[in-house]
């Protein structure tokens, strides 16, 4: 046995609920380390001072404050629970509030589904702008090399005059 | 018998007189059994069996005397509102000092959040001089009688200073006695803990009052 497991067991050594063996084997190695022995004396010593400690006696009237309190306490046990009468106006408001909850559940029970109705969609068409392609200006630019400019404006005007186009075909 | 001291207890209630003798006789379970009969007498008997133990372990663990007797006043209360309640296959002792224990952390723990309590605690009680001293004796010198007196406040001190834990378990063990096994179900520890507990506070203990007891 080392010192570590001898301090571990100590407080069992001390109550006397080691096992015949660790308690030769305990008793072994403090006679053995005087360090553990010194241990050993100085906890039963101090113990025997706590043992020692005079006993805390009751003030004298703990009694009586017990009395009272237990008096108080089984008063507030037994005390009888007044049923609860609403006044006039809280049964008003009451009878207003189950009133009203009633009269919103029979509307929602009782409410009709109707087809579903869209509002008319009023639509106009934008005026058509006149085609650039068929200009002068168009047609001069395209010899003089600027070849990409009306490409990109060609492009971009593409979906109106597709849908221009097809405007014009239902008129 | 626990039936039986009922039979003899309410056998006692016709004569009269001799109830409260009966009752002192009677084991802890046969008082319970008595009070949850309807004698009221049986509730008294155990308040003085345990009210100088409780008061002593409840003291012994905050510090404070005035607020360790309400504290006990507490656990009688509680006991006679919850002992229809009591599991009666267990020791009431047990149950008694579970209850005590519970208040008395709830105690520290209010006034770890109260600074103002924690230094009347360092203060101590107020009546401590007019406290019977048995460490003393007439015939001891006054010298000694100092000595004795001093050490005796040293190891009051030194309990209060233990950490709450330890401390508890610490006087469960050697002021009251209680087994390993008791202590583990007060406290609402494995007995592991317990062991390793008591084992801390002793070395703790005895580490502060060795100077003192050569």
């Amino acid at each position: 046995m080392d010192c570590r497991e001898f301090r571990d067991k100590h407080a069992l050594y001390v109550d006397l609920m080691c096992s015949a063996l660790e308690e030769n084997e305990m008793r072994e190695h403090a006679r053995r380390c005087p360090k553990c022995s010194r241990h050993d004396t100085v906890v039963r010593r101090s113990l025997l001072l706590v043992k020692n400690l005079p006993v805390i006696e009751l003030s004298p009237q703990f009694q009586e404050r017990l009395d009272a309190r237990l008096r108080a306490s089984t008063a507030s046990l037994v005390a009888p629970s007044y049923p609860v009468r609403p006044s006039y106006r809280t049964f008003a408001v009451l009878a207003a509030g189950v009133a009203f909850v009633t009269y919103l559940a029979a509307d929602m029970l009782l409410r009709v589904p109707t087809p579903l109705r869209m509002a008319p969609v009023v639509a106009t068409l934008p005026e058509l702008e006149p085609s650039q392609m068929g200009t002068p200006t168009f047609v001069a630019t395209v010899p003089t090399g600027m070849s990409i400019w009306p490409a990109i404006m060609v492009a971009s005007q593409a979906q109106m005059h597709f849908v221009a186009a097809e405007l014009a075909n239902e008129r | 018998m626990s039936k039986l001291a009922m039979k003899r207890v309410a056998a006692a209630h016709q004569t009269g007189p001799s109830v409260r003798e009966l009752l002192r006789q009677a084991d802890d379970s046969a008082v319970v059994t008595a009070f949850l009969g309807g004698e009221e007498r049986a509730f008294q008997e155990l308040v003085e069996r345990y009210q100088t133990r409780l008061l002593n372990f409840i003291y012994r663990t905050i510090g404070d005397r005035d607020r360790a007797e309400d504290l006990v006043q507490e656990v009688f209360i509680r006991v006679y509102r919850h002992l229809h309640r009591f599991d009666r296959s267990k020791k009431f002792s047990t149950w008694a000092y579970t209850i005590a224990s519970n208040l008395a952390k709830n105690e520290l723990r209010n006034r770890s959040r109260s600074p103002l309590v924690l230094f009347q605690t360092i203060q101590g009680s107020s009546d401590e001089e007019d406290r019977p001293v048995q460490f003393e004796d007439t015939t001891s010198r006054p010298d000694d009688m100092y000595r004795k007196r001093h050490l005796r406040e040293l190891v009051e001190q030194t309990v209060a200073q233990l950490p709450e834990h330890h401390r508890q378990v610490f006087v469960l063990r050697e002021l009251e006695g209680k087994s390993y096994e008791e202590i583990a179900e007060i406290t609402d520890c494995n007995l592991g803990t317990v062991k390793s507990r008591l084992n801390r506070a002793r070395t703790a203990f005895a580490a502060i009052i060795e100077p003192f007891i050569d």
